[in-house]
């Protein structure tokens, strides 16, 4: 399952990984993965297809080369015991997308109110107090940009038929300013954590050291 | 359909070597030499077999440096090999600057060029090939495991000590000014080599590692040859009909192969 974490990374992967290895470079992976089936956006937000046809490229490399990616995207902070806790974000762009997000007011509301409870779109419309057409343009909005994620427990609406209902990605938010700099920690909720395949293919490379 | 899907997929990225080319140039490099023994050897030829080896040691890394820019060129888009790519075309840059100096002092000014300002360039041409190879292994590289590090500062042992101990046997336990002179260069083929070996590990088992195996291989030789000139110079053994020179002819050529299958995969 994809989940909207992986939607979320997979734009900056393949920003970074493109400006890394350049436009030649990046144009035969992506050859590699259309020969197997898949554009890249979508082999880099299922990542197992992905990971595999870069070590057919780089081999042991691409532990190194994501590595280095990730550390251009991120900081990912650990627990006590290892297991993921949060992404202190170091793209620039990453953290204008939660900047702006959060700064506009609608959007924000959005988020606001789905972030303990699931709701459909409906009832988060009629919580927000906006017009169907603008609500229905910022929630789509959101969902692409990976901010909003479907519940894994749908409501069954008045006909019997199910309903998707949608809650915000990020559980926490920490912003820091300090001085010039802006400091934006994220934190995901613990379905998202679990089901991201790419965290689940990231974590074993950064447990380890790098160069 | 299983067979059918496997005829138009391949399960890798192709990047075979092509030991034909290999064998090649080593085959290029033996006639070669062996014609300009065979041409210097007539009489009065002696002078111009020498330019003809001068002008053809030049060529061969100024080709390959000309070869590695472009493929920077290339690569100018991409912040990890355009860089790597620059560096290892300033590596055979200084190759083919020390190697015109060389032929300068040697044949036109008829001087022993040892040591010679070339040898700044030729020290310069292992450091930029050093900064080529990290550049790679700063990107690709994760951890380097302690059994790892060892094996390589073997591998530095064993080239370093090789020199001193064949030298210093020879000399009977007297070092002299050409000996230290040399250990210098021999200490940058020590750390160099190790180096190329954990790039080639790095990139082990995919397309690029291909080319890695025939940088290596390239560098082996390369080094191979540096050594044991640093070796014959210390006993004034040295001159351009040596079958040291052969090591240099068929190392850039093998190079410039590395180069291209780098290019084709990437």
């Amino acid at each position: 399952m994809i989940t909207e974490m992986d939607v979320l990374l997979t734009r900056f992967i393949e920003k970074h990984i493109s400006t890394q290895l350049g436009p030649d470079t990046i144009q035969r992976v992506k050859d590699r993965l259309l020969e197997k089936g898949y554009p890249l956006t979508q082999a880099i937000k299922e990542f197992d297809p992905f990971d595999k046809t870069l070590r057919e490229f780089f081999g042991k490399g691409t532990d190194g080369m994501l590595q280095k990616v990730f550390a251009e995207i991120c900081e990912i902070k650990k627990d006590k015991s290892g297991s993921f806790k949060s992404f202190v974000i170091k793209d620039p762009s990453f953290v204008n997308l939660i900047l702006s997000t959060y700064g506009n007011q609608e959007k924000k509301t959005i988020l606001e109110t789905v972030a303990e409870v699931s709701l459909s779109i409906s009832d988060i419309l009629d919580k927000i107090n906006l017009s169907q057409s603008t609500g229905y343009r910022i929630i789509n909005s959101l969902i692409k940009e990976g901010l909003l994620i479907e519940s894994e427990h749908n409501e069954v609406g008045a006909e019997g038929r199910k309903v998707s209902t949608y809650k915000s990605t990020i559980s926490l938010l920490d912003i820091r300013i300090n001085r010039s700099n802006i400091e934006v920690e994220i934190h995901f909720t613990h379905d998202i954590i679990k089901n991201s395949r790419i965290m689940a293919s990231i974590m074993p490379i950064f447990s380890k050291p790098r160069t | 359909m299983e067979k059918i899907k496997s005829e138009i997929i391949p399960d890798h990225v192709p990047n075979e070597i092509n030991y034909k080319i290999i064998i090649l140039c080593f085959t290029a490099g033996i006639v070669f030499h062996y014609s300009m023994t065979y041409f210097s050897s007539l009489e009065g030829q002696m002078k111009n077999a020498n330019y003809i080896i001068d002008v053809v040691s030049i060529i061969n890394p100024l080709v390959t440096a000309i070869f590695a820019f472009v493929i920077a060129g290339f690569y100018r888009m991409s912040k990890i090999f355009g860089r790597a790519y620059i560096f290892l075309g300033l590596a055979y840059l200084c190759a083919a600057s020390a190697e015109s100096i060389y032929g300068i002092q040697y044949d036109i000014m008829q001087i022993d060029p040892y040591p010679s300002i070339a040898d700044l360039f030729f020290a310069a041409l292992y450091i930029f090939w050093i900064v080529h190879i990290i550049t790679n292994i700063k990107y690709f590289g994760t951890s380097l495991e302690y059994k790892k590090l060892i094996a390589f500062i073997m591998i530095f042992c064993t080239v370093v000590f090789s020199y001193i101990g064949i030298v210093l046997y020879q000399l009977q336990l007297e070092p002299n000014f050409e000996f230290f002179y040399g250990l210098l260069f021999v200490v940058l083929s020590g750390i160099a080599l190790p180096f190329v070996v954990y790039a080639a590990m790095i990139f082990k088992d995919s397309a690029l590692g291909k080319a890695w195996y025939i940088l290596l291989l390239a560098f082996l030789i390369n080094i191979s040859g540096d050594v044991w000139y640093y070796y014959l110079e210390v006993f004034e053994q040295y001159d351009l009909h040596h079958p040291v020179n052969f090591f240099w002819y068929i190392g850039y050529w093998i190079q410039s192969y590395a180069l291209f299958k780098h290019k084709k995969v990437t």
